[in-house]
């Protein structure tokens, strides 16, 4: 991520979340960090120690369905802002479309093994790339679910035992 | 004798017990006049793990750097064998590693290896806690694998096909947990340890006789760290302190039952307020207070400022050292009947034990404890004399590591 003057961060009840500002406020210094949240959430103290500013979200909630027209307002009023960077604590097909939407110069999510993810800001690319990684989910997935259930199944169940 | 430590997910300052723990227990054998390294995981990519404070450390540290991207089972066990190698140990002690520590048993399987098991990270594969449903789970990855498959798959599929899994889901996909060869790696690690320490006779009896030389330690304190601070009376209007300490934030530690049982009290009286260590303020109220989370010297402080300790933990605690830090400043301890909570207590001497996840048992024992300074004056000297007794790191160290080093060398 390249030195951006505005930073502007989706809320996230995933733990760690004010550790994500404090990792954003430790490397950005100088940024102006804005903290975009749905209507109704009120910033905790140990994220305010972090961020400048806030901006609310129309609806009361960032998932879909309730939170997309929320959402799609709100990236109305974003884009003529012109942000510099956009980001997520994890990331979802409702937050790639937002993030689409918003049109800032970088959009990034930070992931739970601490990969900071690039996320591309043009809808056949965002597609393409959550199609890859579901593929190679599923594919994962599946494998486990065939140990888990036919390779293991030559064991009847025990009795749930008593403690 | 020298001594390697492989741990790694080490974090100074602690963030949980089992940092603190490998640290007392580095330190006290290093005062016996071993030589003594810590081999530990960073991810300087990872804006989630903390660095280490190696400053902070009074014994030698070798920081194991693992970029993005290389943190593959495989990766991780050869770079600790390099690492290791290069300092030529007596015996390895192989600390917390979740689901890759079987392969860091096997790259480091030509020394005699000591295993502390500081959680239930081998009788789960989908949570180190052994814990199901808000329950404790009666199953073990162990004995029956094909169970704890099936349950491990139905908790992390949702992860599994988002191609981006991350945390537990991570270590599952990358160690393969779900086969029947990493169980049987796990099993032979289990079996091939020289020796296996756990916190309290719970895990021993779930490890069911796959390692003969299993040995229940319990932590410690260091009361230079934790000195006496006599309770004093309170003062008219001065409202008597229940300390929370620990991840608060992580449900199994039981916030949730102590704000509850916080709420049946307050409705009948006035005179006390709860201090949590959370970062989330959403649930403070005039009674209850998140204090957010502090470095371990701050945690010191709200023990001497603190009334009487809680730790209304509902899963199997390990060991509980919160509990021994609080008794050893001399506060009353009240706790759940879990893990090795249970045996550090002594109900009705030096603090409650309560039934787990029952919010109306924890009010009625804060009750008994609130009722008079006397009390808990008496609980919490009574409480600082068992661990002078049996919790202070150099008892714990002379009463079990000599004789283990020994055993495991003969």
């Amino acid at each position: 991520m390249s030195a951006p003057k505005s930073v502007y961060i989706v809320v996230s009840y995933a733990p760690g979340f004010h550790k994500l500002l404090e990792y954003v406020r430790k490397y950005h210094p100088e940024a102006r960090i804005t903290l975009v949240h749905p209507r109704g959430y009120t910033a905790t103290e140990s994220e305010r120690k972090y961020i400048d500013d806030t901006v609310e979200c129309p609806s009361r909630s960032l998932s879909p369905p309730s939170g997309w027209w929320g959402l799609w307002q709100l990236s109305r009023e974003l884009r003529q802002r012109h942000i510099d960077h956009l980001g997520f604590q994890y990331e979802s097909i409702t937050l790639r479309l937002f993030g689409i939407a918003c049109q800032p110069k970088e959009c990034v999510a930070w992931l739970g093994n601490g990969q900071l993810l690039q996320l591309p800001l043009n809808l056949r690319a965002t597609l393409a790339d959550l199609i890859t990684h579901r593929i190679s989910g599923y594919r994962v997935m599946l494998a486990a679910a065939w140990h888990a259930y036919l390779l293991g199944a030559n064991n009847e169940p025990p009795e749930r035992p008593r403690r | 004798m020298r001594l390697a430590f492989v741990d790694h997910v080490f974090s100074w300052p602690p963030l949980g017990g089992a940092p603190a723990d490998l640290y007392y227990t580095m330190r006290g054998l290093q005062a016996l006049g071993h030589e003594v390294r810590l081999f530990y995981g960073a991810e300087p990519d990872n804006w989630f793990l903390s660095e280490v404070a190696e400053g902070d450390l009074p014994f030698e540290c070798e920081r194991v750097e693992f970029r993005r991207g290389e943190v593959t089972p495989k990766n991780v066990a050869v770079r600790y064998r390099e690492a290791v190698d290069a300092f030529a140990p007596d015996v390895v002690f192989n600390c917390f590693a979740f689901l890759i520590k079987p392969f860091i048993a096997e790259a480091l399987s030509h020394y005699p290896q000591i295993s502390r098991f500081y959680a239930y990270e081998p009788f789960c594969p989908r949570d180190y806690r052994l814990w199901l449903n808000f329950k404790t789970c009666p199953y073990n990855f162990l004995t029956t694998p094909h169970v704890c498959g099936k349950c491990a798959w139905q908790r992390l599929w949702r992860s599994l096909r988002t191609g981006r899994p991350d945390g537990y889901a991570w270590e599952y996909q990358a160690t393969e947990a779900y086969t029947m060869a990493y169980h049987a790696k796990l099993l032979k690690s289990i079996q091939d340890y020289s020796a296996i320490i756990v916190y309290n006779h719970f895990t021993k009896d779930l490890l069911g006789g796959h390692n003969a030389n299993v040995h229940v330690v319990g932590g410690g304190v260091n009361l230079d760290e934790f000195p006496y601070y006599p309770l004093e009376p309170k003062a008219e209007g001065e409202k008597t302190i229940i300390l929370m300490t620990g991840r608060a934030e992580d449900l199994s530690k039981g916030a949730k039952n102590l704000w509850t049982a916080g709420d049946m009290l307050a409705r009948e009286r006035d005179d006390f307020q709860i201090w949590i260590t959370d970062t989330d303020q959403r649930m403070d109220t005039d009674w209850f207070k998140a204090i957010g989370w502090h470095p371990f010297s701050k945690i010191k402080e709200f023990y001497r400022q603190a009334d009487i300790c809680c730790v209304p933990s509902v899963w199997e605690e390990p060991f509980g050292l919160v509990a021994v830090e609080a008794m050893a400043t001399g506060r009353p301890c009240v706790v759940s009947d879990v893990g090795g909570l249970q045996e550090i207590v002594v109900e009705g001497e030096t603090g409650h034990i309560f039934d787990r996840d029952n919010p109306a048992a924890l009010a009625e024992a804060l009750r008994k404890v609130l009722a008079s300074h006397d009390t808990r004056r008496a609980m919490g000297d009574a409480g600082r004399r068992r661990v002078e007794e049996m919790y202070t790191w150099d008892r714990v160290i002379e009463r079990h590591y000599p004789a283990m080093l020994e055993e495991v060398l003969r």
